[in-house]
Order: C-alpha cells, then sequence, then structure tokens
C-alpha cells in the first residue's frame, strides 16, 4: 500500500495554562490553509467556551478517534484531528487509523464567547499533558480557548519546536475524504431524550472481535428507544461493531440527546450510520463505516464520478467560489457559476473526494473546508480507478451488439457488463456479486462506462491517452 | 529457484578476480560455510577497500540465500548478518542491514560474533547504529537487537533511547534478567538504583500501552522485587523524586487507556502510597479519576471521601463527585458515595442543603432499589436541609420509579409524577405486522440470469428471492433461447466451476449451479437424468438433509426437463420471500402451461401445492376449475379441499435420564442431562389427488411423524442440519410443522447454549399457517436462549407474533415458567429479553406472558433473577393497568424479608390490589 508522510510543526505544545486570568486552553495550529491562503501557524478564535466541561470531554472524544485503530488494534495510529472555522462555528475532525470511524465536534456560536471566529482549516497539536489536562478541567471555572497563536506569538518564536512526522496511508486520506459522500446519503432515522440516550449507549458490548459480537447489528426505533434486531426492518439503523461507539461514552454525562442517521433501508446490506450527541452548544458526531473491518476508503461512492471527465472544470469552478462557508447552498452556487444544481453537486462530490467539502448531516448540508493534506492526487489513485484506466488501455473493453451488454476481458477470462435502459448496471465479477454495487462499481464497470464516454465524445482514443498519462 | 543460484553464481564469478583479495577471500569462505565464530578475526585485518568489496559480495550472497530454509542457509545468514556488520562503513547502511526482516527470523542477532563485530568499530558508527536501532520497532514479545543496543550504549555512555519498544524492552527485561538460571540475590530494587537507565526510561514506563504484564509480575516474595514495589522503594530511597512519580502515576491513570493497563497502574499508585497531603494537593486528579474504570474510580472515591472526613479539601469536592459517580451506573459506586454523603451531612448538618441535593442526583439510576436508599439518604437530611431544597427535589424525584411516587409526594408535600397518565395511558406499541417482500419480477436477460447466479455463489447466506429467481430465470431462457443463455452464462461458469464426486454436505441453494452447468454441457451425460435413481443422483450425497433432498428433487428435476422438453417456467417460484404462491398466480401458471401445452413436472408441482396460500376467493377457486390438464384438476381440488391440513401438537417431557442407550461412549452422552419439554405430531402424506395423484416422495417425508428422541437430538446435533429460510419455504404456511421437527435447535440454545438457529424464530414469526405449542416452545426456548443475538431475535419474533394477532402469551408464559422450574431456561436470560420487549412498548404483551410464567417461577426456590422479572411485571402490569390478584405473587410478599424479591413481589400485589 503506497503512503506518504506527513510533517507537523508546532511553535508549542497544545496546553491547558494557569494564568492570572484564570485558565486558557491553547490549542496550537500547524499548516494549512484560509481565506488568503496557506498559513503555518493559522489563529481562529480566542475567547471563551460557555461549556467548559463538556467542552473538554468531546475534544477528547474527537482525539480518541484521531488515536484508535478499531479493527486490528495492534497498528497504530496517531494523525492529529484537524479543527475547521467556519466563521460561525468551530469544527474539530478526526478520522480512526482503521478507517472505519469519523469523528467530528461542531462548536457551535452558543458553545463560543469571544472574538469573531475566522476562517480556514489547519491541524491542532494533541499531546498527553493536553489529555490529563482536559480530564481534569471541572464544571465550575471558567475556560478561555485560544485557537492558533496570536500574531505577536508567531513573531517572537524563533520556530516551531513540535515537529511530528507521522505516515499518511493513501487509504486513511481516502477515507476521511470519502465519509463526507457517504453521508450525504443519510437521513434522521431516531431521536432519543438524554435519559434513553444513555440508557442505549450503556447497553453496547465494549469489547470487539469477540465471535459472537460480530454479528451484524441493527437497531430500529421502538417507543422511546431503541431495539436490537436480527435483521434490517423498514426504518431501522445499521450499528456494525457497536464497540467503535465506545468514544460518546465520555460525553455521555453532558448528553441532551442523542439522534442517529442512516440511509434508507435497502435489502440486507450493511451500511454506514451516525451518531450524534446534543451537547450544550456544541454537537459530537461519529460516522461508522458499514463493518469494523470495512474502511470508507474501499467503499467506492465516488469512482462513478471520478471515472468520467466532465465534472473536473466544473469542480474547479465551484472550488473558486467556495470561502468556508458553514452551509453550502447548492441553488445559490448554481446562480453564481452558472451551472446546473446537478452539476454543481456533481462537482461538489468530486470537491469532497479532494477532501474539500464536508457533510453535515444535521444541517443536511455541505460545509466548506480543506483537508490540510496534499490530498487532491489520493482519490485518482484508487486501486479500482487504476485498474479500469488500465483495462481500457489495453483495448480489453468490447461493446456488444446492441450496446446492452459489454464483455471485458482480463487475463484469461472474461467478465460481461449489462447496461440497462434506464441506466442501471450489473457485472459477472465477484466483486459485483458480493456488493452488488453497494460498494461502488467494479473495475470491469467503470471502464466500460470510461470506453462508453469516450464514444460518445467522438474521441475513442482519449481514455487510453488519459490512462497513459 | 535452482536456476536463479546458478545464475548469480556465475555473476560473482564474472567480476575480475583481482579485486578480491586474500582477506575477503577468507571471510566469504567463512560466511559460506556458516562459521560465524572466525568472523570477528578475519573482520579485523580488512582494510576500508576492502570492506566495501567485500560488501558487494555479501549482498549477493545474502540474496541468494534469503529464502532458503534449510539449516545450512541458516548458518549462512547468521555469518552474513555478523559479516555485514562489520564490513559497513556507513552507519545508517549498518542499521539497515542489521535490522532487516530476514536477518530477524532466529535470534541471530544474540550471536557473541556481532556484538564484537560491533564493537570493533568506531564509536561514533556504534552510537549512531544503535540510535537507529532503537528507533525501530521491535517485535511485541522478544526483541533480539534489544541486548546489542544495551551494549552499545552502557560501553560508550552515550545518550540513552527513549523510544517506546526500547522502554518496554527495558521494563521487561528487567525482569528476565533477575530471573536468570543463576537466581541472583539481587533484588529488582537494587538493580533499578544501580541501572543508569533508570532515569530517564522509568518516566518512559508510564506512557507505554500493554505493560500489565511486566508490571504485575512478581518475581520473588522479597520486598522490591517486583515493580510497584521497586518503584515504591525508588520514591523512598530518593532516588526519584516521590512527587514527580505520584504525578506521573495519577497522569496516567486520568489519562484512561485498556484496562489491564489502569489496574496494573492502579496497584503501582497504591504501592506509591501518597499520603493524605500529597492526595490533597492533586484533588482535580482523583475527581478525574471518578469518570474512570470502576476500580480507578473506587480508588479515588475513597481517597477522597477520606479528605473530605479530615477536611483536607474544599467542602464543595462532595457535591461535584457526587454529580460524576451517582450518574454512574456501577451500584457498589453508588452505594458508597450515598454512604459518603450522608457521613458529610452527619459530621456538620450546616452541609444538608448541598448533600440532599446531591444525592437526588441518584434518583434516575436504572436501579430501584439504590432509588430507594437516595430517597432514604434525603428523607433523613431533609429536616437539616430545611425547605428551600424542596421545589429542586420535587423536579428530580419526576425521575423515580412510580414503585416510590408516593413516598415522594409524601416527604417533599407534593404529588410526585403527574405524568402518572401517561403511563397509564401509554397504547401497547408493537412494531407493524411485516408484509412479505415480493419477489419481484422475473430475469428478464439471460445476462441478468448469470448475473444472479452469481450473486447466488458468492452469498454467504444466499437470499429466498435470489435462489428462486435464479432456477425460474435458468428454466425460462433456456426454453427461450438456449444458446444466449449458455453464452451469457460463460463467465461465471468459467469462475465457478460444477464440482462433481462425493459431496460432504446437503443440496443447498447454491447447487442451482447445477443446472446451468447442465445446460453447457459442463456435466458428464453418466451424471445427469437420475432423477430416479437417487443413488447416482450427484446432488444426494450421503450427507443430504431431507429438506436438501427435496431441494435437490427440484434442481434436478428442473436440470433434466431445461435441458430436453423445456417448460416454459417453474410452477413452483415463490411470488413472496417467505416462499408462499398466491392462488391466483399458481392457477395461471397452469393455465400457461395448458396453453403452451407443457406437462408440469411432478417434483415442481407438489413444490408448488406446498406452496400455495389457502383461498376462499370464489372468482380463483372457479378459474381452478376451468383448468383440464391432470395438474390443473388436482391443483383445483387442492385448493377446494383446503391443501395440506395442519398437524396438531402434542406435549410431551423429554428427559432421556442416564443410562438409557448404555452402549454409548462417554463423550456422547451429553443428552443424558437433557430435561426438555417437546412435543409430537402424528404425521400425514398429503391429500391425494383425484386421480390418486400423491405428493412427491422427497416432501412426504418432510411431513412424517416426529416425536424426540435421543436419536433426534443426536442427528440434530449435525452442521448441515442447521434451518435455514430455504427450508422454511418448502412449506411456508406450516411454521408449526417446521417448528416441531426443529425443537432440538431451538432448545440447544438455551440449554446447549448453541449460537444462532434463534434466528429462524424471526422467519417462522413470519411464516403462514397456525401457531401452535411448538412455535411457542421454540420461542420460549429463544427468550432464555444463551447468546445476546438470538435472544435479539426471539423478542423480534415475539413481536412480530403479537403484532400479527398469533401470540398466545398465557401458553407462552407458562411453558417458559415449566422451563425455568426444569432448569433449562435461566430467569436472567429470560428478563433481558422481556425487559427489550417491554421497553419497546409492548407492555401488554409482555404482562400477559408474565403473569401466566409468575406461579411456577414463585413455587419452589426463586432462582437468581426472578426479582428482575418481577420488576418488569410490576412494571408492564402498572402500564397495561393489570388487576387481580395472583396467588403466588400474594403468598411471596407475605413472607417475612426485605430481600430484593419480596419487595418486588410486594410491589406487584399492591398493584394487582389496587381498585
Amino acid at each position: 500500500m503506497s503512503q506518504s508522510a506527513h510533517a507537523y510543526a508546532y511553535l508549542r505544545p497544545s496546553a491547558v495554562l494557569d494564568g492570572g486570568a484564570g485558565r486558557r486552553l491553547a490549542l496550537e495550529t500547524s499548516g494549512g490553509t484560509t481565506p488568503l491562503g496557506a498559513a503555518a501557524h493559522p489563529r481562529f478564535f480566542a475567547g471563551f467556551l460557555a461549556e467548559p466541561a463538556p467542552a473538554a470531554a468531546a475534544l477528547l472524544a474527537v482525539a480518541d478517534v484521531a488515536a484508535a485503530r478499531y479493527y486490528q488494534p495492534q497498528l497504530r495510529a496517531s494523525l492529529d484531528p484537524v479543527v475547521t472555522a467556519n466563521g460561525d462555528r468551530l469544527r474539530f475532525e478526526s478520522f480512526s487509523g482503521c478507517c472505519g470511524v469519523y469523528a467530528r465536534l461542531d462548536v457551535l456560536a452558543a458553545g463560543l464567547d469571544g472574538d469573531e471566529i475566522g476562517h480556514g482549516t489547519t491541524n491542532v497539536d494533541v499531546n498527553n499533558p493536553l489529555r490529563e489536562a482536559l480530564t481534569r478541567i471541572g464544571p465550575a471555572e471558567p475556560l478561555h480557548l485560544a485557537v492558533g497563536p496570536d500574531a505577536l506569538e508567531v513573531t517572537t518564536f524563533d520556530g516551531p519546536v513540535v515537529e511530528k512526522k507521522v505516515p499518511l496511508p493513501e487509504r486513511w486520506l481516502r477515507g476521511f475524504a470519502e465519509t463526507q459522500v457517504t453521508a450525504a446519503g443519510f437521513d434522521l432515522r431516531a431521536e432519543l431524550p438524554a435519559a434513553e440516550a444513555v440508557r442505549f449507549l450503556r447497553s453496547l458490548p465494549r469489547g470487539g472481535g469477540r465471535a459472537g459480537a460480530r454479528v451484524a447489528q441493527w437497531v430500529v426505533p421502538a417507543g422511546r428507544t431503541l431495539r436490537p434486531t436480527t435483521r434490517p426492518v423498514p426504518g431501522a439503523v445499521c450499528l456494525p461493531g457497536p464497540e467503535r461507539l465506545a468514544a460518546l461514552q465520555r460525553v455521555l454525562r453532558h448528553a441532551r440527546a442523542l439522534r442517529i442517521y442512516g440511509p434508507p433501508v435497502t435489502g440486507s446490506g450493511l451500511a454506514a450510520s451516525a451518531w450524534e450527541v446534543e451537547l450544550p452548544g456544541m454537537r459530537l458526531t461519529l460516522t461508522l463505516s458499514p463493518d469494523a473491518s470495512r474502511g470508507f476508503s474501499g467503499e467506492g461512492g465516488v469512482l462513478g464520478a471520478l471515472a468520467t471527465g466532465t465534472a473536473e472544470q466544473d469542480a474547479d469552478l465551484v472550488s473558486a467560489l467556495l470561502a468556508w462557508e458553514p452551509r453550502i447552498e447548492i441553488a445559490e452556487l448554481a446562480e453564481q457559476s452558472g451551472l446546473t444544481p446537478a452539476r454543481v453537486r456533481a462537482a461538489l462530490t468530486r470537491l469532497g473526494t479532494a477532501g474539500q467539502i464536508g457533510y453535515d448531516a444535521a444541517e443536511a448540508a455541505y460545509f466548506h473546508r480543506q483537508l490540510p493534506y496534499d490530498a487532491g492526487r489520493a482519490e485518482a489513485a484508487n486501486p479500482r480507478l487504476r485498474a479500469a484506466r488500465a483495462l481500457v488501455a489495453a483495448g480489453a473493453v468490447r461493446l456488444e451488439k446492441g450496446g446492452a451488454t459489454a464483455v471485458v476481458t482480463v487475463d484469461d477470462h472474461v467478465q460481461r457488463v449489462r447496461t440497462d435502459a434506464d441506466g442501471a448496471v450489473g457485472c459477472t465479477c465477484l466483486w459485483w456479486a458480493k456488493y452488488r454495487g453497494g460498494r461502488g462499481p467494479c473495475k470491469h464497470v467503470l471502464a466500460v462506462g470510461m470506453v462508453r464516454e469516450a464514444r460518445a465524445q467522438g474521441t475513442a482514443d482519449g481514455p487510453a491517452k488519459e490512462a497513459a498519462r | 529457484m535452482s536456476t536463479g543460484t546458478v545464475k548469480s553464481t556465475k555473476a560473482v564469478k564474472a567480476r575480475p578476480a583481482m579485486a578480491l583479495t586474500e582477506g575477503v577471500k577468507a571471510v566469504l569462505a567463512a560466511v559460506r560455510e556458516g562459521e560465524t565464530g572466525r568472523l570477528p578475526g578475519l573482520l579485523a585485518a580488512l582494510g576500508p577497500a576492502e570492506r566495501r568489496c567485500c560488501l558487494l559480495e555479501l549482498k549477493e550472497l545474502r540474496r541468494t540465500t534469503r529464502g532458503d530454509w534449510s539449516k545450512e542457509a541458516g548458518r549462512r545468514m547468521c555469518a552474513l548478518l555478523v559479516a555485514g556488520a562489520g564490513c559497513h562503513l556507513g552507519a545508517a547502511g549498518a542499521a539497515t542491514w542489521i535490522g532487516a526482516r530476514d536477518f530477524s527470523g532466529r535470534s541471530w542477532a544474540r550471536n557473541p560474533a556481532l556484538a564484537d563485530v560491533v564493537e570493533a568499530q568506531p564509536v561514533e558508527w556504534q552510537i549512531e547504529v544503535a540510535g537507529r536501532l532503537a528507533a525501530k520497532r521491535g517485535s511485541g514479545w522478544s526483541w533480539d537487537l534489544y541486548p546489542l543496543i544495551t551494549r552499545v550504549v552502557r560501553r560508550t555512555g552515550c545518550a540513552v533511547p527513549t523510544s517506546d519498544d526500547f522502554a518496554a524492552e527495558w521494563l521487561r527485561s528487567a525482569a528476565e534478567a533477575e530471573n536468570g538460571p543463576h537466581g541472583t540475590a539481587v533484588t529488582l530494587l537494587k538493580r533499578l538504583r544501580a541501572d543508569t537507565f533508570t532515569p530517564v526510561l522509568l518516566p518512559r514506563v508510564f506512557e507505554l500501552e500493554d505493560v500489565a504484564w511486566p508490571l504485575n509480575a512478581v518475581y520473588t516474595t522479597r520486598s522490591g522485587d517486583s515493580w510497584p514495589a521497586a518503584i515504591a522503594g525508588l520514591a523512598e530511597s530518593g532516588d526519584f523524586d516521590r512527587g514527580d512519580l505520584v504525578d506521573l502515576c495519577l497522569g496516567r491513570l486520568v489519562r484512561g487507556g485498556k484496562t489491564a493497563d489502569q489496574r496494573a497502574f492502579l496497584t503501582v499508585l497504591t504501592a506509591l502510597a501518597p499520603t493524605p497531603q500529597e492526595y490533597a494537593a492533586r484533588v482535580r486528579d482523583l475527581l478525574a479519576l471518578l469518570d474512570g474504570l470502576p476500580a480507578v474510580a473506587g480508588h479515588a472515591q475513597q481517597v477522597l471521601a477520606g479528605l473530605d472526613e479530615a477536611g483536607l479539601v474544599e467542602p464543595e469536592v462532595v457535591v461535584e463527585a457526587s454529580a460524576v459517580v451517582l450518574f454512574r451506573s456501577e451500584k457498589k459506586l453508588v452505594r458508597a458515595q450515598l454512604g459518603w454523603l450522608e457521613q458529610a451531612a452527619k459530621r456538620s448538618p450546616g452541609r444538608s442543603g448541598p448533600v440532599v441535593l446531591a444525592a437526588a442526583e441518584a434518583f434516575g439510576h436504572p436501579d430501584s432499589a439504590i432509588q430507594e436508599r437516595a430517597l432514604n439518604v434525603v428523607a433523613r437530611r431533609l429536616k437539616a436541609a430545611g425547605e428551600a431544597v424542596l421545589p429542586e427535589l420535587l423536579l428530580a424525584a419526576e425521575a423515580l420509579n412510580p414503585a416510590h411516587h408516593a413516598r415522594a409526594g409524601q416527604l417533599f408535600g407534593a404529588p410526585v409524577g403527574g405524568s402518572e397518565d401517561d403511563d397509564t395511558a401509554w397504547a401497547e406499541a408493537l412494531p407493524p405486522a411485516p408484509v412479505p417482500a415480493p419477489l419481484g419480477e422475473p430475469l428478464a436477460t439471460p445476462a441478468e440470469v448469470a448475473e444472479e447466479l452469481a450473486v447466488l455463489l458468492a452469498a454467504e447466506r444466499p437470499e429466498v428471492a435470489v435462489f428462486e429467481r435464479v432456477l425460474d430465470g435458468l428454466v425460462r431462457h433456456a426454453h427461450r433461447d438456449r444458446a444466449a443463455l449458455v453464452k451469457a452464462l460463460e463467465p461465471v461458469l468459467r469462475a465457478n466451476h460444477w464440482q462433481d464426486g462425493n459431496r460432504w454436505r446437503d443440496c443447498g441453494p447454491a447447487d442451482a449451479l447445477y443446472v446451468a452447468a447442465v445446460l453447457a454441457g459442463q456435466v458428464e451425460s453418466s451424471r445427469t437424468g437420475f432423477l430416479l435413481r437417487r443413488s447416482r443422483n450427484p446432488l444426494r450425497g450421503t450427507q443430504n438433509t431431507e429438506y436438501g433432498n427435496a431441494l435437490a428433487a427440484r434442481i434436478s428435476e428442473a436440470a433434466e426437463r431445461a435441458k430436453a422438453d423445456g417448460p416454459p417456467f417453474l410452477l413452483a417460484t415463490p411470488t413472496d420471500a417467505t416462499g408462499a404462491i398466491t392462488a391466483t398466480a399458481l392457477v395461471e401458471r397452469l393455465a400457461g402451461y395448458e396453453a403452451a401445452g407443457a406437462s408440469a413436472g411432478p417434483v415442481d408441482l407438489s413444490a408448488a401445492l406446498l406452496r400455495v396460500a389457502p383461498t376462499a376467493d370464489p372468482v380463483v377457486l372457479a378459474a381452478s376449475g376451468r383448468l383440464t390438464s391432470a395438474a390443473g384438476r388436482w391443483a383445483a381440488a387442492w385448493l377446494r379441499d383446503g391443501g395440506l391440513p395442519a398437524q396438531a401438537s402434542e406435549r410431551v417431557f423429554f428427559a432421556p435420564g442416564a443410562g438409557s442407550e448404555r452402549k454409548r461412549p462417554s463423550w456422547d452422552r451429553w443428552w443424558e442431562d437433557l430435561r426438555r419439554i417437546a412435543v409430537t405430531q402424528r404425521g400425514t402424506a398429503g391429500p391425494a389427488g383425484p386421480a390418486r395423484e400423491r405428493l412427491a416422495a422427497d416432501f412426504r417425508t418432510l411431513l412424517e411423524g416426529t416425536e424426540p428422541s435421543v436419536a433426534r437430538a443426536r442427528r440434530s446435533e449435525e452442521w448441515l442440519r442447521e434451518p435455514t429460510e430455504h427450508w422454511a419455504a418448502i412449506l411456508p404456511h406450516h411454521r408449526e410443522e417446521l417448528a416441531a421437527r426443529w425443537l432440538d435447535r431451538f432448545a440447544d440454545c438455551a440449554d446447549r447454549e448453541r449460537r444462532g438457529t434463534a434466528r429462524m424464530l424471526v422467519v417462522l414469526a413470519e411464516a403462514g399457517g397456525p401457531a401452535g405449542l411448538a412455535l411457542h416452545l421454540a420461542l420460549a426456548y429463544g427468550l432464555g436462549a444463551r447468546h445476546p443475538e438470538d435472544r435479539a431475535a426471539a423478542v423480534d419474533a415475539l413481536l412480530v407474533l403479537a403484532a400479527r394477532g398469533d401470540l398466545d402469551g398465557a401458553l407462552l408464559g407458562r411453558e417458559l415458567g415449566e422451563l425455568v422450574a426444569l432448569g433449562t431456561v435461566k430467569p436472567t436470560r429470560l428478563a433481558q429479553s422481556l425487559a427489550t420487549a417491554a421497553e419497546t412498548g409492548a407492555h401488554a404483551t409482555v404482562w400477559s406472558v408474565l403473569s401466566a410464567a409468575l406461579p411456577a417461577l414463585l413455587t419452589g426456590e426463586p432462582q437468581r433473577g426472578t426479582a428482575d422479572l418481577l420488576a418488569i411485571a410490576a412494571d408492564t402490569g402498572r402500564r397495561s393497568a393489570a388487576r387481580g390478584p395472583i396467588p403466588e405473587v400474594t403468598a411471596t410478599a407475605a413472607r417475612p424479608g426485605t430481600s430484593r424479591l419480596l419487595k418486588e413481589a410486594r410491589t406487584l400485589r399492591d398493584l394487582l390490589a389496587s381498585p
């Protein structure tokens, strides 16, 4: 598996400092972008946290997910959380090392009391002394929060004193970006009041990996609570690997409600789901992949959009119009860019794969952020996409008479790809047989799509050239 | 492999021999022979140029030796490791060489020659190499490079490496040396005091993961000979700052982590035994620990209570601690906290106000007894607290269990539980009765058939819809255009070969592949067409179950007919996923056969008749009367007469006991302990047709009578006999018959802790036909199943049956009572199941079951968990407005004592006696 490295450079470690004016939580920043361009140590906010104890617990939950691997936990994961300032709120995001859990803490305006909130995205440092200090924070005292050093501090420091170099796996980046695409298909499925939420979350198994816990789990809203069930009845939400919700235990005491989002139930397939705990002035959301062993990176929800070249220019156009909006209004963007809403949506999907878009299920809207990693090429190097390009380049795709079916020759065997009049596709390969498109198209379907598109444009050698690039 | 070796040897020979001096040749010879011991001496004689030259040869040799697992190759690899370490002039290259994975196989790095060779290198080189090796990841349990690095660091006095793996290995190896073969007299404490690594690495220990094992190990009984004792010793002797160690340990506990690690560091903390003053300076740490692991939280709670008693902390600490602890679910911690609160109020009555408000947090605790205890604490301190607290207490009291509402109302001077009306007005909430999913349109094109066949073969648990549509699609398209079908199937048949030969498994849905293989001409003609000669039918292995045989009959008939006369489609394809066919659809299909001049396959027809839904619709019956073929007339008669009659279940007690069937070996006597309630059924051959047609033999077998026996219990034990949806779909309107025949498997879930079969309860609950004793017994076993997912499935089935109006709560309750009395169903498990059902709002359903079970539950010695069942009974009874005393409850309630069982019985008695 290919992976590059990422280097963090912080002016100093993040810490809780005791000063004359009470305690200050100073979160240090490294890299990222703001509306003014790339920044080394951007500053997004300085002011008070309205609810220090819940905020500290929720920040720890985000840090927990960043440091966790819920599958094959013997491997290590240690990437720092990402913070985005959207003008009216701060969003702390992290993604587990196993690529299966995405956590986001939205600190809304009600949870903050201070200066203007800036715009931009960066990394924040999390270290052991900070974790201890956050755990110690009591309910009573006010807590000042600063995200990023102020301008004076930047000039007086000689240079970064905290430098971390960590591996940055490509699939981790892809998964982080792709979570948004999955979440965009979610709807609110259930809402539990605090007492029921606590009871339900406490009833979940803590340990994972036992043979018995590997059974697919579903929950269905019933009465005021959720009932575990063994099958995906209508209205049910998939809860794969419930031990992955462990990070929510930290904020249980402060929870006001639990909201659950998921896609509509189709067939018996596993599905992703999002679990949102409402906190005073904040929302903490964990999004789980369809299986503990199945990261978001392999879900392939965006491959179709990437295989075709049309969305690329639209994406460039749309990205120029984005400026860290907390809610992206598609109609507005369509007006500004002169594109149809459908094309804007496709462009946003494509931007999502480059880490430039997040999705907030509670608001049912995209928001702008730019992951502080070089994410642009990660999706383009998707193994399935690469394989499809290779098939096209090798001339393995042959459209059959009538156009409804195509034969793809792979080594010594063939696969037949079928396309319905209404655009539904199918393939005879094992990947398709297993997931039936639930994890994105297989390489054969992608290759046939590329050839079809090239035919339609009348440049039969287009994809071949692209593949050669 | 051998050719590769030859080639590279040639390449070596092709190089100018002049470059190899005598010294290099000697080293290479020693390496080839694997004589590692001679290498330090030989290498010492080489100059820098010679070493460079030698290294090239070594690299070549390493490449050819890699992957060879012979003993000689192993010796050679060891020699290569040592020689390479000596020949590398650059430290980076040397570290890569020494730490390479192909050298890490068999502890070669522990060879003393390696240490000698490394020692002969320049000091800067050694330091650099050691540093680089220490930064590499260790292998976990033992790290062969550790002694080498340690030796370099100790000898050169360079900076001690601080990587996680190095620190962890130091932690482990400190113990190993102590436990060595000579049993040295030096304790761990003494060793640590002398060790120059200790100041650097001991603080790192508090940051490591997975260190519980070395930290917990006790090497000898001498004091200071375990890690916690040694760390405490270092603090005592002043080698380490005591305050720092306490901070490190508390910090680690505050950060949290794996349970085992947390426990280990708690041991370290208790060994350090901080004084009250030291603890008092770290109150925030202690408060943070209250949210941690129960053992850690308990310790912190104890310490804090002690500090509070000694007046060393602010009085508000108890309030803050209570907010955290009383929210926890562990009863022990909550009880201790309430005790602390009461003590605090007793010592200084002025604190009563905050104390009662803090105690009221526990009103929302899930356990009713804890609520009562909290109420008692509040009641005792209420006078001292004054009236100001009453409004807040009243608000908190709303969270109390309704059983305590009256008392709380008296105490706080205003009625509590104004929302009581909501509780009793709670409508019975059941999930909507499921509507069976329609099967979907027949597969329209050969390409779709191929795709679905691939899906069928790839699925772990294929759905009924997929199998039935594939089987029908194969027949349908073979009739329409066989060549096109075979062409479309080609990719799938290439990836999935039809395996002929001896079968060790049951015939299952994946055997639809046989039809495709026959159509494509991939099955030898001697293996086809044996519909009647069963012994040679490739789908009928010796391991087949009777359900597998029924499937095999359908599949082989479909294959044979699709190849020969080609019926236009199949009759027995269900119209919904439970396997049922609507009468309308069957009549239409038979009419279609008559129009096409096709004859019905006997197996296909039998399967279709067993699946057709009974109907009284005169239009359908009239349409069936117009059918003229033999098959049509039989189907018409079948529909008119109501089809296959339901079999009645008769209750029997099955307990083979010891000594029956003496001839079995001791390991095959597990069934001697069984004590089960089971059923017998008489069996039927099904109604004959107008021309004396009978159902196909394989289906008649399924309908034969059944009764519990050791033979049946032993047969059910086989893993092949795991019922599937496909089995249930054979008899979609006869779930009682299926439940009776699978009862052993369902009972296994409860009394033999088998996993999985209970999931079929939902399938049966959604199927058609009367729900009798057998199905209710199966459900009873499922509700008492060992594994949570089985109980979840049983709860699903219970709610579905109730929603469809098929549940006989009294019958289920009586049998559950009996099964608990027999010891087959455990009350604790049953309580979990019924609590889940009740929480979702099915109060009346759960009460109907429990009220019938209570007499048996309360007769005789009550088992563990009975109190939980009584609590659920009281709750669901209250919400469904149950009235009328149950004698056993009244009798239990009248017994003297204060156990939880008796308290719950009294609550229930009072409820049932209320007007």
